[in-house]
């Protein structure tokens, strides 16, 4: 299924090695990212993504292709994006 | 002119009539009332602090009154008025001096917007600032009130006020508030403190305010450069840990302490993030108020000696 980043998410990172702080502006939240995740939401960030390529990317680009549970945090982060509204189905 | 230049019965007539009017840091508040037990009390907490002069503008207008109307109160009660308008609930007379606390603090995170807020004292020692941001029952307003007594400047026990330009912390040089066990920790740890009479029965206990030094309020204009952020956390029978907290999770509470993050947006979240960055970030569990005293003053002498 394809995703796209909300352009209506206004997002300010701080990173340190490996943990990411990002704060969505409207909101004011602030969240704690794994380097993962943060690396997946990257993945959309030059536009709409298939998740199971944006998700293959990220394990080739770990040379670890085939790793179930690192595919199955990947998901998990993303069910996260999307519940925060960060990713929205379709070519947003 | 300090306020504790003026006797008490000037300073009656003035809080009875066109209002008393001082400044802490960079707030000023003018405080109409009749009740006798704020004006000993002001009297005696903010002596060192400078007056307003008559007519000059205040960032806030503050009346507590005794309602008039029959409201089937036990106790006598005092309502408090904002700029002429009401605000919380009626309290008793008894706890009027705490109730004024509890409004300036209200103050500076309704009104002190152009300064990041983040709840944590804030204290210096040689130019150096140390901020120790947590939420309520933490122990930083205990720890705060004993460094005061061992070296440490006071900026402020409840709220450090960031500058968004300039990232230095600025003082507020109020009392320190205390409540309940603490006020007696205290005691014991620094027998020289001078408290107000405690007030009982509050919905925080028993509170009393330890006045700031004078030689402390004198420099309320003196801001300071934070070099160390460290979050305090005070539990019965923990063992003394001083040990490095990783920036990103130092950032993220930072935040959640920050009370006003929403309204700054991202130039306060870049703000607290360079803050956090150029700063020693450390987490603090304690049990014992003069081993967290000692480590935090062997934490700065540390820095000292490396240069």
């Amino acid at each position: 299924m394809l995703f796209s980043l909300n352009p209506q998410i206004d997002l300010i990172w701080r990173d340190w090695g490996d943990e990411s702080v990002a704060m969505e502006a409207a909101s004011g939240r602030v969240f704690l990212f794994d380097p993962l995740s943060s690396a997946l939401l990257a993945c959309f960030e030059s536009g709409p993504q298939q998740v199971q390529a944006a998700v293959d990317s990220l394990l080739a680009d770990l040379g670890s292709p085939t790793d179930s549970r690192l595919q199955e945090f990947l998901r998990a982060a993303l069910d996260r994006f999307v519940a925060l509204g960060w990713l929205l189905p379709g070519d947003a | 002119m300090k306020l504790g230049q003026l006797g008490l019965q000037a300073l009656g007539k003035r809080l009875r009539g066109p209002g008393l009017a001082w400044r802490s840091g960079p707030f000023s508040i003018r405080l109409r009332t009749d009740l006798v037990a704020v004006r000993d009390g002001l009297h005696f907490l903010y002596a060192d602090h400078p007056l307003v002069p008559g007519g000059d503008f205040c960032d806030g207008d503050i009346t507590l009154r005794q309602p008039r109307a029959a409201w089937g109160w036990r106790r006598p009660m005092v309502q408090a008025h904002v700029d002429y308008q009401p605000i919380f609930e009626p309290v008793p007379v008894a706890h009027a001096l705490p109730l004024v606390e509890w409004l300036l603090n209200w103050h500076v995170t309704a009104h002190g917007h152009h300064f990041l807020t983040v709840h944590a004292a804030a204290l210096e020692r040689d130019g150096k600032a140390l901020l120790l941001p947590a939420p309520s029952g933490s122990g930083k307003s205990t720890l705060c009130a004993a460094l005061v007594h061992r070296g440490w400047r006071l900026l402020s026990d409840e709220y450090a006020l960031i500058d968004f330009a300039t990232g230095l912390v600025h003082p507020l040089a109020r009392p320190v508030s205390l409540k309940n066990q603490s006020i007696e920790v205290l005691r014991a740890f620094a027998p020289e403190a001078v408290f107000s009479a405690p007030a009982h029965g509050t919905p925080k206990g028993t509170l009393a305010q330890m006045k700031a030094p004078a030689a402390h309020v004198q420099r309320m204009d003196e801001p300071a450069c934070p070099v160390w952020i460290v979050f305090p956390q005070w539990s019965p029978g923990a063992t003394l840990l001083l040990q490095a907290r990783p920036k990103a999770r130092a950032l993220l509470e930072l935040t959640r302490q920050t009370v006003n993050l929403d309204l700054a947006g991202h130039d306060g979240f870049a703000r607290l993030a360079e803050l956090v960055t150029a700063s020693e970030c450390l987490d603090l569990r304690y049990d014992m108020l003069a081993d967290a005293v000692a480590a935090i003053d062997a934490m700065a002498q540390a820095i000292d000696h490396a240069g």
